[in-house]
């Protein structure tokens, strides 16, 4: 076999192996260690593991490979037992009791020691495997690339497991300095905007009588748009915290959740003439009050976004396996196919502020809630003919409709 | 006739106290309020309260939570410590609506928590408010039968 032939081959039997670990990590080498007295041996050894792509490193000696596993970590080390100074079985022992070599696989090698007394040695000092010579070219690499795909693998888990510690810790530090921003956020930004909010009323208290309409009109501009930034200081704090507190998962009964958000909600449906239904609903599993906002925030936009007719509002829910699929379906505007995604985007508005206030913020922080559920939400809708809000919550043990 | 509701007020944003002052200005009652900066300028004040030099002994103190150095709620337990000023109506002030809890183990009628308005109309409501507090606070036995 030529050496370009036999670089050829070991790049299927490598990748077939192991490619690239998951985010992209390079699968790292798998030196194998060879140790044997006899020069043509090491040669025999080399020419039948190159295939396998990985480093071979040659010790002519016990005490040479004891040096080689002090600075070294191997994914298999292969073992003359027969050798002058240090014999094999003398090195296994040695290298077992160092840390660094503890847990590395050892494969013993011998021509003579055949006898079942030495194969029992070999294995009680650890060994994986008690290979006779002559061995089988191909039995041999197999057994050798099972360790070397072991060790890579090993080796990638660490890495992951290190890169993840990593990326814990940065969130950690992420959501705290999140934190912060939303603290000093709903501090130092408001302060400035209650003093431009306070002294335009001063303002126009002091000139009462001295204003013509457009000049009180444009007070009235400037505290409407105080006020409209503190409310949007209020829901991006809001949007930022949502699922920030610590993890709460308890039975939560849909059925209190939504009869209080009716309750709440008593002013627009009054308002409205809005008919809201509900069926029975189920317990399922998670926070009750992040599940609360997500059901205001629903019900809310199906009472605001009407048409001619007052609004008709049905909140039902059916089992669908380990989930509730609950559905808020209204009989209002609905909303147009190519929407369907980006209205769960943040400041998202498909209409003008004058015919639909808000701040684009509600169907976020309802998307926000349901991830936090590990759920999934939708909108069913079709302009004119309503709109079918639809999520998915985890199911509680002994729920029932 | 009593004479001025004297009010030790504690903020360190001078557009606050004039507010503050503007609020309480459309109240029939007279209120003089003295004002400082900080926590530790605070304590001063009170230090040498009713003393010759002093400011009068205060009927009412208002507190920003958000206090350079010496937070509100320290000056708030520092001030309680001192026997003279147990029984005394404090209103901790925030500027942003969050964090009741800074009142834990304080007793409800002589120290409330309240939210800085941004509407003037928003300002006159909370002095009233502030003004029956007081009012109530004041008409409390001096006995020590806090509970909790």
């Amino acid at each position: 076999m030529s050496a370009p032939e036999s670089l050829t081959g070991a790049q299927p039997q490598a990748e077939g192996g192991l490619s690239t670990g998951a985010g992209g990590i390079p699968v790292p080498p798998a030196p194998v260690l060879l140790v044997d007295d006899h020069r043509e041996n090491l040669l025999a050894l080399e020419a039948v593991l190159l295939d396998l792509g990985q480093p071979l490193v040659r010790a002519a000696s016990g005490e040479e490979a004891l040096k080689r596993v002090l600075g070294e970590d191997f994914a298999a080390i292969l073992l003359d037992v027969q050798m002058p100074g240090l014999d094999g079985f003398e090195t296994a022992a040695l290298i077992r009791q160092r840390e660094r070599s503890r847990s590395t696989p050892l494969l013993f090698l011998t021509a003579i020691n055949k006898a079942d007394p030495f194969v029992f040695k070999g294995y009680s000092l650890g060994a994986v495997d008690y290979i006779f010579k002559p061995f089988v070219p191909e039995v041999l690499r197999a057994k050798v690339h099972v360790f070397v795909e072991l060790f890579q693998k090993t080796e990638l888990l660490r890495v992951q497991s290190r890169r993840l510690a990593e990326a814990n810790a940065e969130l950690r530090r992420s959501n705290a300095e999140l934190e912060q921003f939303a603290g000093v956020a709903s501090h130092d930004l408001r302060e400035p905007l209650r003093k431009v909010s306070a002294f335009s009323d001063l303002l126009a208290e002091r000139c009462a009588g001295k204003l013509d309409d457009t000049e009180r009109r444009y007070l009235e501009l400037i505290t409407d748009a105080t006020s409209r930034m503190q409310s949007l200081i209020g829901s991006l704090l809001e949007f930022a915290r949502t699922g920030h507190g610590p993890r709460v998962s308890e039975a939560v009964p849909l059925q209190r959740i939504v009869s209080r958000v009716v309750a709440d909600l008593a002013v627009p449906i009054r308002e409205t003439g809005a008919v809201v239904r509900v069926d029975s609903l189920p317990l399922v599993s998670g926070d009750p009050n992040l599940l609360t906002r997500l059901l205001q925030n629903l019900l809310a936009n199906a009472l605001k976004f009407h048409g001619p007719q007052p609004p008709m509002v049905r909140v039902s829910a059916r089992r669908q396996g380990a989930d509730w699929l609950v559905s808020v379906k209204d009989n209002g505007i609905g909303i147009d196919a190519s929407d369907h995604d980006r209205i769960f985007a943040l400041f998202k508005r498909l209409h003008g502020r004058e015919r639909y206030p808000g701040a684009g913020i509600g169907l976020a922080v309802c998307r926000k809630v349901v991830e936090y559920h590990q759920g999934r939400i939708w909108v069913d809708s079709e302009p004119g003919r309503g709109a079918d809000f639809r999520f998915t919550l985890p199911a509680c043990e002994g729920g029932t409709p | 006739m009593k004479g001025p509701v004297e009010v030790l007020l504690v903020d360190d944003d001078p557009d606050d106290v004039f507010l503050a002052e503007k609020a309480f200005g459309i109240l029939g009652a007279l209120h003089r309020f003295h004002c400082a900066s900080t926590g530790e300028e605070a304590l001063e004040l009170l230090r040498n309260a009713g003393k010759p030099g002093g400011i009068p002994l205060p009927d009412l103190a208002l507190f920003d939570l958000n206090l350079p150095r010496m937070s509100g709620s320290e000056l708030l337990a520092a001030v309680r410590r001192d026997p003279r000023w147990r029984r005394l109506p404090i209103v901790m002030l925030t500027g942003s609506p969050v964090d009741q809890q800074c009142l834990e183990g304080e007793d409800p009628r002589v120290t409330c928590y309240l939210s800085k308005p941004d509407r003037m109309r928003a300002y006159y409501a909370a002095a009233r408010r502030i003004e029956a507090f007081r009012r109530a606070a004041a008409k409390e036995p001096r006995s020590p039968e806090v509970a909790r």
